[in-house]
């Protein structure tokens, strides 16, 4: 069937030290041992539900990527997560090996200010749109990925839209959206991330409260516009509006 | 979104002949408008004749955000939007993320709501399995197939409308156990249509399996071997038709699923056969757990007291259950707050797209949708 | 019946209308049996509002067609965009020429009517081909190089196997030499009651009806309008009246099938109550006038037979979509070129080797039963090569059930029984 030899698989891992690692418990020492030995800097932890997480810097991914995979037959990667520590950003590799069920956790922390880390696709090729989807979403560089393109997102969106610094309402105006609102009052989203009932705010401001008419909507002289600028009627318009109605409602209860 | 026609390798698009007879390489956009990508998948493939010798998915047309949503939403809040991720298999994912929110707590719901999770899991399996197979037919010409499956389908949706209030987006999974206890009657009504089903099952056996045209279509067509089905993180009936014997209810046996056993139905084909058949029989070890669920099925508390603002500990984890299409994880970090500082969706669906390209690569044109079929994607999970 | 020139007329109109009214009310009963069919085989309904059990719901569509705009696309070749239509729907219409509905519902003997409806039925391709060229749509263009593929290999078995009919026909009537006109078929047949060719050729049935369906572009073989892959194929590009008309087109063709398929192999007109001297013993009193109560009697009771038989046939056509997936480009090719064209010639073979041997009283019945039997033989071993599957049928199942209570299951737990075929798994996977 196949006329056109397909995309060359990466080595299957060598089975080293195969068998020796039966469960979470035993790999959890295994890799205490393997961070005590290594030059590499690693903290060993046990997540919740019994899952080892190996962290290293962004630098020594790779190289721990390739000893999971072929020493400790790591043969699946399963989830690639990109996490935004605010002062950071991290990216958490979650692998399984298939052959004796084991479940763990590697995570790379990448250096503040820098974006870039090696892409795993020599070690297991699955991460190529998982890594992928992290750079859509995260904006975190993958050097070494053959085809690092924006996924899910549309080619011509700006930012990264899991940041946690990504603003929801858009920043940037753009000739040919539909769903603008008046850029003025676009809004970090840190400033109304707040817990409990001050949350709430956050629905007041954000997209798709306020009625919004496409450019090629026929209005009647309802609603003006200009060129192909947003109308004029924005939430702020109805806002005052309301404000209004409740002056005068308010006018008629006195009288 | 724009085409990006930088994705197709255009370098050798002409080509040749032996007498100077010059032929050209077709690009077809297929999709993201097309009667059988199963919503809004754009395949843009490369034509050399009736084969294809590129293909490229573009997704990201059903793309909400559902992640970002999550992290504006409090745990309890956010059960709902799974519903929407996998939209065939809403209960699969409703109990993933409010097992990754127990595990994170520490909680473990009584047995009673374990045992209603895995009578609905696999009731939802069987649901999403008969999509999957009568829309397959559908792709490949048969018409009467999906609409058998859709019959026995609704029957499981009428039961989950009288559990949850909804027949779809059923919202029924609670951190700590499940909204509502069973119904009255809701059992004998359960046995009742299990034994219909039984039937029909048998139908669809006689019915497809062994149709001839149906096993010339699918038999060697998109053959994934076990290597490449672990190397590209291939989950679910796609790996187990592969011969790659791995399901998460029995390799990392979760709730109920370890009292109750479950055997993995393995074939060894590889092709959208063998992919078809595993679907098929999984449908039957469903009805024998659903079955095994409801004779342990034990009385009880079905839901642990949680407080109503759930506040995890600061931490991460990983959890995942075996979904219809595969291995459904979610990664969640919590910091201490209502609201999860993280949640990441791996979706099988998005994972075992991956491997499509280079299944495509020399088939023909008919074989497109037969391949893509047999990966029974649900675009609401891709995009997410 | 005497010739007269008055009669010649009366008779050119009522049978002009009567062809031109089946053609166009053909579409609309048959999309309406259709869409209640298949609803009735599907657990459905079907249509059910529109006049008493939805009857005008497909009159209803076609109004809704004729009403439709026309659309096009602005880079579709014009004149060949407009003309394909055309050029597909004028040789249905033409074909009907040969069809005898009954002696009286013919536009005359034509004494070489089935190389005209071959002729006819091949040059449909062209309105098809123009279709998917003109269209300037990719769908279109592989829905219409398929349809060309299609089309002219199935040609050829379907011509191949109505060479034993014509066979059959000179043993039966004209002394030796064998008639390929319809009327002089179904005579044949009329020759001793109840002999239709059904009985002696029943694989040229088959084969030709399977080749009716890959000629109409119905379901198995219907890929150059597949809709999960080509979303409609040549028709892509096409709405309203041109669509419209390449829709009659295709219900045309099934009628056009159906019939042939009715007067060489179901014996025409023939059936209880059709026949001529019965009538004119017993109604009329001048049997020699020009067209008696009994003609008349006789010629209705002949169309209605020939109606129900063409009727049953087209519902198998409707059996067949809503039962079976469809082929692929290349099994399509295969089927034809590997599988129909050498079964035809080997039935050729045998029917005329047996003419030929077998002395006059039995022939027709060894003939009649080495068809049969043949018939059978293809079936069986065309089954047979199919369904031959290295996999097996049942998936492989654990053998323990495996529970997780302290139970891990590996690898080697799956182990197949014993004897069975070694798995892809465990095979020693090559070092990369």
């Amino acid at each position: 069937m196949d006329l056109i030899p397909s995309m060359p698989l990466p080595p299957t891992p060598s089975s080293a030290h195969a068998g020796t690692v039966a469960n979470q418990q035993e790999l959890r020492a295994v890799l205490s041992a393997f961070s005590t030995q290594s030059s590499i800097p690693m903290v060993v932890k046990m997540l919740p539900g019994g899952i080892p997480s190996l962290e290293v810097a962004a630098e020594h991914v790779y190289n721990t990527a390739l000893y999971l995979r072929d020493q400790l037959q790591f043969d699946m990667l399963t989830c690639v997560s990109g996490v935004d520590m605010k002062t950071h950003l991290e990216v958490a590799y979650h692998l399984r090996a298939t052959t004796k069920n084991l479940l763990m956790q590697l995570k790379a922390k990448i250096p503040p200010k820098t974006t870039v880390i090696d892409s795993l696709m020599g070690v297991w090729i699955s991460a190529n749109w998982l890594e992928r989807e992290t750079y859509d979403m995260f904006g975190v560089i993958f050097s070494g990925h053959p085809d690092l393109r924006r996924i899910l997102l549309d080619d011509t969106f700006t930012g990264f839209p899991l940041r946690k610094d990504f603003q929801t309402t858009p920043a940037v105006l753009h000739d040919h959206a539909t769903t603008q609102i008046d850029p003025e009052q676009a809004v970090s989203g840190d400033q109304l991330r707040g817990l409990g009932s001050n949350r709430s705010n956050a629905n007041v401001f954000s997209q798709g409260d306020q009625e919004r008419l496409h450019p090629g909507t026929p209005t009647f002289g309802h609603t003006q516009f200009h060129g192909h600028s947003f109308p004029t009627q924005t939430w702020k318009h109805t806002l005052q509006h309301e404000q209004e109605e409740q002056q005068k409602a308010a006018e008629k209860k006195k009288e | 979104m724009t085409p990006n026609m930088s994705t197709v390798d255009q370098s050798h698009t002409y080509s040749e002949g032996a007498e100077g007879f010059r032929t050209e390489e077709m690009i077809l956009n297929m999709g993201p408008q097309h009667p059988s990508t199963h919503g809004v998948l754009r395949l843009v493939l490369q034509l050399e004749g009736e084969t294809v010798t590129h293909c490229t998915p573009v997704i990201g047309y059903l793309h909400r955000g559902i992640e970002k949503i999550l992290e504006n939403r409090t745990y309890m809040a956010g059960i709902r939007y799974m519903d929407n991720a996998d939209y065939l298999s809403p209960m699969l994912n409703e109990t993933a993320y409010a097992g990754a929110v127990e595990q994170l707590m520490g909680i473990e719901p009584p047995r009673r709501a374990q045992y209603i999770r895995l009578i609905t899991n696999e009731m939802q399996r069987i649901t999403s399995h008969l999509v999957a197979v009568g829309t397959y037919l559908l792709d490949l010409g048969a018409f009467t197939p999906v609409l058998y499956a859709f019959r026995d389908r609704e029957g499981i949706l009428d039961l989950f409308e009288q559990l949850g209030g909804s027949r779809f987006n059923v919202n029924y999974m609670r951190v700590g156990g499940v909204l509502h206890d069973l119904p009255k009657g809701w059992l004998s009504r359960l046995e009742t249509w299990l034994d219909a089903f039984e039937k029909s099952w048998q139908e669809f056996d006689v019915l497809i399996t062994g149709n001839e045209i149906f096993m010339k279509r699918t038999q060697g067509t998109g053959y994934i071997s076990p290597e490449q089905a672990v190397a590209y993180g291939v989950t679910g009936p796609i790996a187990r038709a592969s011969g790659v014997n791995y399901d998460l209810r029995v390799n990392n046996a979760y709730g109920a699923y370890r009292e109750v056993a479950v055997r993995p139905v393995i074939r060894y084909d590889g092709d959208a056969f063998g992919r078809y058949m595993v679907r098929l029989y999984e449908m039957k070890e469903s009805i024998r757990l659903i079955r095994e669920g409801m004779s342990k099925l034990p009385g009880g508390p079905i839901c642990t007291r949680t407080p109503i603002e759930l506040r995890p500990p600061r931490g991460e984890t990983y959890f995942a259950v075996e979904s219809s299409k595969g291995e459904q994880g979610i990664y969640l970090i919590s910091d201490g707050s209502e609201y999860p500082y993280r949640a990441k969706i791996r979706g099988p669906s998005f994972v075992n797209l991956q491997i499509v390209p280079e299944l495509m690569r020399g088939h023909k044109m008919g074989d497109v949708v037969a391949i893509l079929g047999s990966i029974d994607l649900v675009l609401g999970e891709v995009d997410r | 019946m005497p010739q007269n020139l008055g009669f010649l007329i009366v008779h050119f109109v009522v049978t002009l209308v009567f062809f031109i009214a089946l053609v166009a009310t053909n579409a609309v009963i048959m999309v309406y049996l259709e869409r209640k069919v298949m609803a009735y085989m599907q657990d459905r309904v079907g249509p059910l509002h529109y006049g008493p059990q939805g009857m005008l719901q497909s009159t209803l569509d076609v109004v809704k067609l004729l009403l439709k705009e026309d659309i096009r696309s602005q880079l579709t070749d014009n004149a060949i965009f407009s003309l394909a239509p055309m050029v597909f729907f004028a040789p249905v219409i033409t074909a009907f020429v040969a069809l005898p509905f009954s002696p009286f519902m013919t536009t005359g003997a034509i004494g070489t009517a089935l190389i005209l409806y071959v002729a006819l039925s091949s040059l449909d391709i062209i309105g098809v081909f123009m279709a998917g060229w003109g269209s300037n749509s990719k769908y279109s263009l592989i829905g219409g190089l398929r349809s060309a593929a299609q089309m002219i290999s199935y040609e050829l078995p379907l011509m191949l196997s109505l060479v034993g009919v014509v066979m059959l026909t000179s043993i039966l009537g004209h002394n030796g030499v064998g008639s390929i006109s319809f009327s002089d078929i179904i005579n044949a047949q009329l020759q001793t009651p109840w002999l239709w060719f059904i009985l002696i050729q029943p694989l040229g049935l088959l084969i030709y009806y399977t080749c009716g369906l890959a000629e109409t572009n119905r379901a198995p073989f219907d890929l150059p309008e597949a809709e999960s892959e080509l979303v409609a194929g040549y028709l892509t590009e096409y709405s309203g009246m041109r669509w419209a008309m390449f829709f009659l087109g295709e219900y045309g063709n099934m009628l056009i099938v159906s019939s042939v398929a009715t007067v060489l192999f179901l014996g025409g007109w023939s059936g209880p109550g059709a026949d001529l001297q019965f009538w004119q013993a017993h109604i009329s009193a001048n049997p020699g006038g020009i067209f008696s109560v009994a003609d008349l009697v006789f010629n209705l009771i002949a169309v209605f037979w020939f109606l129900v038989k063409v009727y049953a046939l087209q519902v198998v056509f409707i059996w067949v979509r809503s039962t079976l997936p469809r082929l692929r480009a290349d099994q399509l090719m295969q089927y034809a070129w590997l599988i129909l064209i050498p079964i035809t010639l080997v039935n050729i073979l045998v029917t005329s080797v047996l003419l030929l041997a077998v002395p006059q009283p039995y022939t027709l019945w060894v003939t009649g039963i080495v068809n049969w039997l043949m018939m059978f033989v293809y079936i069986f071993t065309l089954t047979r090569i199919i369904q031959a599957s290295p996999a097996g049928k049942k998936p492989v199942w654990v053998n323990e059930p495996t529970n997780a209570l302290g139970f891990m299951p590996s690898k080697t737990d799956n182990a197949l029984p014993a004897g069975s075929e070694t798995p892809k798994l465990q095979s020693p996977t090559p070092a990369r």
